[in-house]
């Protein structure tokens, strides 16, 4: 395993349940692997989304996606929510527990969860502090996964 | 002033099995209930004309995996079977359909089952090194490769958030399972009763997914439960009282579950709510017990102050009064729900409904029970966003 910057090369085999990349989201993860962490984003009124959605704003009645599309975001955000699992579901897990699962507030405003970097012992604590996107790349498995750092500490 | 299909439907008829069910199927075990619900009505094999299937499809629940069904199994001469639920969702919208065939004449009797042996698979599982339900793979699910592996990966939020915006305790949220397993203690039916447990014992009990403990989180259960649904005029004749359908509602709110932070410290409650209060023309007070879904011990935080027996952020302080274990102002999961009787979706809500409502409760019983209110809750668990949808039922001793 190696660490740049944000980018985490990790030259294990992944054990661990394999993201769903399908259609609808190829093109979120293939802006992971450049290492960019897309949102979608309203042309019109310039509102930021999840993953794909219609704009709950303008009235877009064109075909779907005609009036969005994917954009890089900043990568920061806040912890709007925060757990810790002490317990291992899947065996793959086993190594990383305790780990803290968080959804973050992107600065763009849509909420993302991923699995923080940092080892936290109070995820109440954690709601609100300041965290930036970490690219953890899985080059022998073709992905690339979203994780998020503390900053600023 | 209530709608007038208000009490125009009533459940005539109950079966209930609980326990760990080793080695028997899930189409076997509503097959059981069913008969036992038939049963249960005075009715006959040959009486039932409309089967419904109500299984957890969605977010948590079950692929349709399955070539054979319980209406076979039963041998019913039924018109119609098909399967229905989302999630922790069932017992409500399975109601509303099967009403859409009665109200169509399309049948007389329709019987509605839910079962699940997620307990014994879950001791399979177990075998091969997981943890918790046996399912874990689905199609769309966004965090498992970041190890959002159960629901209470996500659901958990849910409480942290409302500990870390109102300052709710964690004995505040234990103080919720202590209440319903007070109640436990007083249906033999239940998985813990005999099994009394106070606030030390939450606090002493593991922390599972932090800040949810071992004793915040329902039971992962075997069994299966029916119920008769038929008309106000075919109910009056029947072997047992008639529980009247008197409000039902519901809300959705997926088109915002990813964009409207809310869904982190309020449920999908308020149109499901309205419309079911204003279809059985009641108010909160009218409502003699509450039977909600309570996956995991936040969601009964969050209908107590999202229904408004407490305002927004003051949840934790009502539940540690005492207000919703026995002789507490409004009694909740009087069975001892999914958190200390078993996890049948919401028919563990509705099953204990329509006891209440018949004044079959024992030592239990709210007294003077006539307006129950059930709940259900589910949809496809994609974190970030939580369940997106919920359900209202209300059911009463008298027809409006």
């Amino acid at each position: 395993m190696t660490t740049q910057d944000n980018v985490i090369t990790v030259d294990a085999e992944w054990k661990k349940p394999f993201p769903n990349i399908d259609n609808d989201t190829r093109e979120f993860w293939e802006g992971l692997s450049r290492h960019e962490l897309l949102l979608w984003r309203c042309k019109c009124c310039r509102t930021w989304y999840w993953p794909k959605a219609f704009c709950n704003k303008c009235d877009n009645y064109g075909a779907f996606g005609s009036n969005m599309g994917w954009e890089n975001s900043s990568g920061k955000g806040k912890i709007f929510s925060c757990n810790v699992h002490h317990m291992a579901f899947h065996p793959g897990f086993r190594d990383d527990i305790p780990y803290a699962y968080a959804v973050v507030q992107t600065e763009e405003g849509p909420l993302i969860s991923a699995m923080l970097i940092d080892k936290i012992s109070d995820p109440i604590g954690s709601v609100g502090s300041p965290v930036e996107v970490v690219f953890e790349d899985h080059p022998k498995d073709g992905f690339t996964l979203p994780r998020f750092r503390l900053v600023g500490r | 002033m209530a709608h007038p299909n208000s009490g125009k439907y009533a459940i005539v008829g109950l079966g209930v099995i609980a326990g760990p069910q080793p080695g028997r199927s899930e189409r076997v075990l509503a097959a059981e209930a069913a008969r036992l619900a038939i049963e249960d009505a005075g009715l006959k094999r040959s009486d039932i004309d409309g089967a419904v299937d109500m299984r957890g499809t969605g977010g948590g629940g079950n692929k349709p995996d399955y070539t054979d069904a319980f209406p076979r199994v039963l041998g019913i001469n039924n018109n119609f079977y098909f399967v229905t639920g989302r999630g922790g969702a069932l017992a409500g919208l399975g109601l509303t359909q099967a009403i859409g065939f009665l109200e169509q004449g399309i049948a007389n009797y329709v019987v509605l089952a839910g079962s699940r042996i997620d307990y014994s698979r879950s001791l399979e599982s177990k075998k091969k090194g997981h943890r918790g339900m046996a399912v874990v793979e689905k199609e769309g699910y966004w965090g498992k490769a970041s190890g959002d592996l159960r629901a209470v990966s996500h659901h958990s939020w849910m409480a942290a958030r409302h500990m870390a915006v109102y300052g709710t305790t964690s004995r505040q949220i234990g103080m919720i399972n202590v209440q319903q397993r007070a109640w436990a203690q007083m249906n033999p039916e239940a998985r813990m009763y005999g099994r009394p447990m106070t606030i030390e014992d939450h606090q002493a009990s593991p922390i599972v997914v932090d800040p949810y403990r071992l004793l915040d989180i329902c039971q992962i259960s075997d069994g299966a439960i029916a119920f008769i649904l038929t008309t106000k005029e075919r109910a009056k004749d029947l072997r047992k009282p008639p529980v009247y359908v008197l409000g039902q509602g519901y809300s959705e709110v997926s088109s915002t579950l990813w964009f409207d932070n809310k869904h982190f410290e309020y449920m999908a409650i308020q149109r499901a709510r309205d419309h079911a209060f204003k279809m059985a023309g009641i108010t909160l007070k009218d409502i003699d017990c509450a039977q909600f879904y309570d996956c995991f011990a936040g969601e009964v935080l969050f209908q107590l102050e999202d229904y408004g027996w407490c305002a927004k952020g003051e949840g934790g302080p009502f539940i540690e009064s005492g207000a919703i274990g026995p002789g507490g102002s409004i009694p909740v999961n009087t069975s001892g729900g999914l958190l200390s009787c078993y996890h049948q979706g919401d028919l563990t809500g509705m099953a204990e409904a329509i006891r209440q409502v018949r004044g079959e409760c024992g030592p239990r019983q709210v007294k003077d029970c006539d307006i129950v209110l059930q709940t259900g809750h589910g949809g496809e668990l994609l974190s970030p966003g939580m369940c997106s949808i919920h359900t209202t039922t209300i059911l009463g001793r008298t027809p409006n």
